[in-house]
């Protein structure tokens, strides 16, 4: 079997008052593979994302991209082919401009203007927010931050996309733009989210955390249908895995 | 509840070609020294000529009046103590201004009140047009250039940004507070409640300050401020910075009165 392209080994984490974030978690995820991460409040979810590429590092066991572990060695290079797409958009939108924004990380990766300039207008296209280009972050309604969130990390052009809670507080409209654009995107997703019908939607791969361990591993339907183990870790089956006997409608 | 209005930080100053092109870096430190020219300046017709020389070239810069006079009440409103406290001043020449209102204000205190207004005015026009020209991040980037230490720059330029977010936080707390019946009202109990919004809001600042620094990380920051389109300064750019220092000699020489 080949090399998966994230692998997660006896990850722990401890944050500095002596709090287990994570203890001790595996996983392997394959390339262009999408994983849906559940779980409830504090599962540790977010803070794995933030192991994927290598802005916390491991209390002990080791996370390893393309087979490398991720260090302090290499991380420019992890963090250009792992891109993590922030729960709260205005903790990654900062400059004054949109476009500047979105420039940021190929900036900082060396690129050449030209290179920039190709990417920050490709990125912005491809989540339709090639108009907000000269507008200021502040400005922008939350569905278009996230979109210029998301343009911020495919600028980047990583190879995994790592979104933490990418639909919560979005509308309606706002969340199926979301899912529309995500179902396109050709790169590995790793996916946090409470929203668990939009994980159905996207991940074939669901894996439920809870306590800072994974507790079910396995395909979507099966996991996010097992209404026991929902309940037992905060979760709720979503409503189109749960039966309809004399159904009005069907899924 | 009065809805709770903070100025905004402003977009740059529409300026003309000739100011917007040219090099931040020379721009900060062409005007930087006219500013400090115009608050070094020792004599009334020294500071006056200073402040405005300064207005002229914010004119010539295409800096209209009325955006140059907003950016600057502030500067005003804070120069109003002094053009009214100032003139009583003890030191100096002590004659009254006026013959017949021996207890008002002195010859001495109301030039140094003169002086001190013009030094400021012209301080301030000429930081006009070193700061407000052009986007923010590339004058904090200018001032990177010119040795001013990266975290100041860091700190300057996330507190630009995160100024709206502050302001937004603000209002949404002031009305759940407005939601739970409370109305301010001179006195220890809102001064309490004031006190505690601002600490939750300090908090809540710090822990947003952890997760910018890391979504920074994520996209490849590594502390230092890069700027797209950067160049180097051409002839036209220091025959510019030229022009404005031989302006900033020759204020200094009009100050010491060597034309006299």
């Amino acid at each position: 079997m080949s090399e998966p392209l994230l692998a997660v080994c006896g990850l722990e984490h401890r944050y500095a008052d002596g709090t287990t974030a994570i203890g001790g978690i595996d996983l392997a995820i394959t390339a262009g593979e999408r994983v849906g991460l559940v779980g409830p409040n504090g599962a540790g979810k977010s803070t794995l994302l933030l192991h994927l590429n290598g802005v916390l590092l491991p209390s002990a066991g080791e996370v390893r991209l393309g087979g490398r572990p991720i260090g302090a060695d290499w991380l420019p290079e992890v963090r250009r082919r792992v891109g993590v797409v922030f729960q709260d958009p205005d903790d990654m939108l900062f400059t004054t401009r949109v476009e500047d924004d979105v420039a940021f990380g190929p900036l900082h990766l060396g690129l050449s203007e030209q290179e920039i300039e190709r990417r920050t207008e490709r990125a912005l296209a491809a989540v339709g927010a090639s108009a907000l280009r000269d507008r200021a972050p502040h400005r922008l309604s939350l569905g278009q931050k996230r979109a210029v969130a998301l343009a911020c990390v495919l600028a980047m052009e990583p190879e995994v996309l790592a979104l933490d809670e990418p639909s919560s507080n979005l509308d309606p409209r706002g969340r199926r733009a979301l899912l529309a654009l995500l179902r396109d995107m050709p790169q590995t997703i790793v996916l946090a989210s409470h929203d668990l019908e939009l994980v159905l939607a996207l991940c074939p791969r669901v894996v439920v955390l809870d306590g800072g361990q994974v507790v079910a591993d396995g395909p979507a339907r099966e996991v996010l249908g097992d209404e026991a183990l929902m309940l037992a870790h905060g979760l709720e089956r979503p409503h189109s895995l749960t039966p309809h006997p004399g159904a009005t409608h069907r899924h | 509840m009065k809805a709770l209005v903070l100025h905004e930080p402003h977009a740059p100053l529409a300026a003309a070609r000739w100011l917007e092109r040219w090099d931040a870096r020379l721009r900060v430190l062409g005007f930087g020294l006219l500013a400090f020219t115009a608050a070094l300046a020792h004599t009334i017709p020294g500071a006056a000529l200073a402040a405005l020389v300064s207005a002229a070239l914010l004119a010539a810069g295409g800096i209209a009046p009325s955006q140059a006079f907003a950016r600057l009440r502030w500067l005003l409103l804070f120069l109003v103590p002094i053009a009214l406290l100032v003139p009583w001043r003890a030191g100096g020449d002590p004659t009254p201004l006026f013959a017949a209102w021996s207890w008002g204000p002195r010859r001495g205190g109301s030039a140094l009140a003169l002086r001190l207004g013009l030094r400021a005015l012209g301080a301030g026009t000429a930081a006009l047009g070193a700061l407000a020209v052009g986007p923010f991040d590339r004058t904090a980037a200018a001032l990177g250039g010119l040795g001013v230490p990266r975290r100041l720059v860091h700190m300057l330029l996330l507190t630009y940004r995160y100024l709206f977010l502050f302001r937004d936080q603000l209002g949404r707390v002031r009305a759940a507070l407005g939601s739970r019946g409370f109305v301010p009202r001179a006195g220890l109990h809102t001064a309490r409640v004031y006190g505690e919004v601002i600490g939750a809001l300090l908090l809540r600042a710090v822990a947003r300050t952890e997760r910018v620094d890391q979504a920074m990380a994520c996209r490849g920051f590594d502390g230092r401020i890069r700027v797209r389109r950067a160049r180097r300064p051409d002839t036209t750019d220091l025959g510019k910075l030229a022009l404005l220092l031989a302006l900033a000699v020759l204020l200094v020489l009009f100050d010491r009165g060597v034309f006299a």
